[in-house]
């Protein structure tokens, strides 16, 4: 079979696959992007779209400290990108809440954040404990329910339509020329020279870099060069309601309001393998919390719900490595490809391509796992 | 402002908003109210201004009304049979502002 040469090959058309490829191209690599079918799993067309800071980098400071350049960085980028596309990525820096019911779970909050304060290697980390009045302060039209104690305020967060995002990435990608792929199934990656030959049933691929970022198909595609990256899947399921007025600019973990009035609720936690059926038991866990905390939104009907699978590293952080047995392949997975997307297409471009290195950035290698 | 064709369905009678129109069976509830000169189905539940029907081939959901009870029902995708009550669907309601 013939092959088809390029600078680098983009293995995922995820958030985080479609980010890298428009960056690397940005970056001046001529790229090819090989995804699989349109109808496939991919936890990029089922997300909640949160800009999120405020509770990642839990045990591991570098990965808060990452989390807040790469929502700083998302003004700057998200402008950037819609004026080359000319789309809308309706993102908006609201600041985040974290809702709280109840004084336990009060307490759970005040004693997380205080944690996260003591872990920061610079000692600050923005998030603020509100109470439930300077809360409803900020939200003059939507009143809380009763059970509502406080909660955490982040002025970092904020929301982004996660499909605009998707879509917006193909544009800019394909107008500077990438090369995408769809129905391109990674059977097999070689070492070929210096450089990698990537095989699919349609059609072998050449390339110096080479990319890995296949969400759930990571681990295998990874082994392939002597990278070891565990993934496993975890179900999170999602509702959301008809339209009505602007009552909730902000986000929070559990509930959004879209650009276009629909209220979103999320997101369960469920580890139930490869599959993403929904459950009356665990939506109406989703919808009794969000109408304890907003119980004006009982007056919206549902619309639509679905599940996705998160893409989860045993301890939920990020990985990014290159290969030390294949120098030039490299693995990225993480649960945040659309807080992260501002960083992995403007600058993770410099480490792949040019070998820079961002300061401790070791931590996100996958040998942590290795006990 | 709409011209009717020649109609052979049987005659009936549907409440619109309390307000009593004859009309045939064999076409949409939408086309019915149209047919009557109604125009106004409902407001846009984020900014209030008026809809009304778009595409007439249940694509758009402009066109929904609360027909028998039942809201969110797209009127272009129903028949019409005697004795409907409809009414123009409600935008929810939402007013409950904060006092704290």
């Amino acid at each position: 079979m013939n092959s088809i040469q390029t600078d680098t090959i983009v293995i995922g058309g995820g958030i985080i696959g479609v980010s890298l490829a428009y960056g690397l191209i940005k970056h001046g690599s001529s790229v090819i992007l090989l995804d699989r079918e349109d109808q496939n799993l991919t936890a990029s067309r089922a997300n909640f779209g949160l800009v999120w800071v405020q509770s990642k980098g839990y045990g591991m400071p570098r990965y808060a400290e990452w989390c807040i350049e790469a929502t700083d960085h998302w003004p700057v980028f998200s402008e950037s990108l819609e004026e080359e596309t000319g789309s809308k990525l309706n993102y908006e820096n609201t600041g985040g809440f974290e809702i709280c019911l109840g004084e336990e779970e009060l307490a759970a909050r005040v004693k997380f954040i205080e944690d996260m304060r003591m872990q920061s290697r610079n000692g600050q980390y923005e998030v603020s404990m509100l109470s439930r009045d300077e809360l409803q302060k900020m939200l003059p039209k939507i009143a809380l329910g009763n059970d509502v104690s406080g909660a955490s305020f982040c002025r970092h967060d904020g929301i982004v339509d996660p499909l605009n995002l998707l879509r917006t990435f193909y544009q800019g990608f394909q107008k500077r020329g990438g090369d995408y792929r769809p129905g391109h199934w990674v059977e097999d990656i070689q070492k070929d020279g210096s450089g990698f030959l990537v095989k699919t049933p349609k059609q072998h691929f050449r390339a110096q870099k080479l990319v890995i970022a296949s969400g759930l198909a990571t681990t295998k595609l990874s082994n392939m060069v002597g990278m070891a990256v565990p993934v496993s899947p975890q179900k999170g399921q999602v509702l959301v309601t008809e339209r009505t007025s602007k009552l909730f600019p902000f986000a929070t973990g559990g509930i959004r309001q879209n650009a276009n009035g629909n209220f979103m609720f999320g997101a369960s936690h469920e580890d139930t393998g490869i599959e993403i059926g929904t459950s009356t038991d665990i939506l109406k866990v989703l919808v009794s919390r969000a109408l304890r905390i907003f119980p004006v939104l009982e007056n919206l009907q549902l619309v639509r719900t679905w599940a996705g699978l998160r893409v989860l590293t045993p301890d939920q952080k990020p990985v990014y490595c290159e290969s030390e047995e294949f120098p030039g392949a490299f693995a990225v997975t993480s649960h945040s490809g659309v807080s992260l997307a501002s960083l992995h297409s403007d600058k993770l471009p410099e480490w792949i391509l040019e070998g820079k290195i961002f300061p401790d950035f070791d931590v996100f290698h996958p040998r942590r796992f290795n006990v | 402002m709409f011209k009717k064709l020649p109609q052979n369905g049987e005659k009936v009678s549907i409440d619109f908003e309390g307000k009593r129109l004859e009309t045939v069976t064999g076409q949409t509830v939408a086309a019915a109210l149209l047919g009557s000169g109604e125009m106004l189905f409902r407001e846009s539940a984020v900014t209030g201004q008026p809809r009304s029907v778009y595409c007439m081939m249940g694509v758009c959901f402009e066109c929904l009304l609360e027909i028998d009870g039942k809201p969110n029902q797209q009127s272009c995708m129903i028949l019409v049979q005697e004795g409907m009550k409809i009414r123009r669907q409600q935008r929810p309601i939402m007013e409950n502002h904060a006092s704290a």
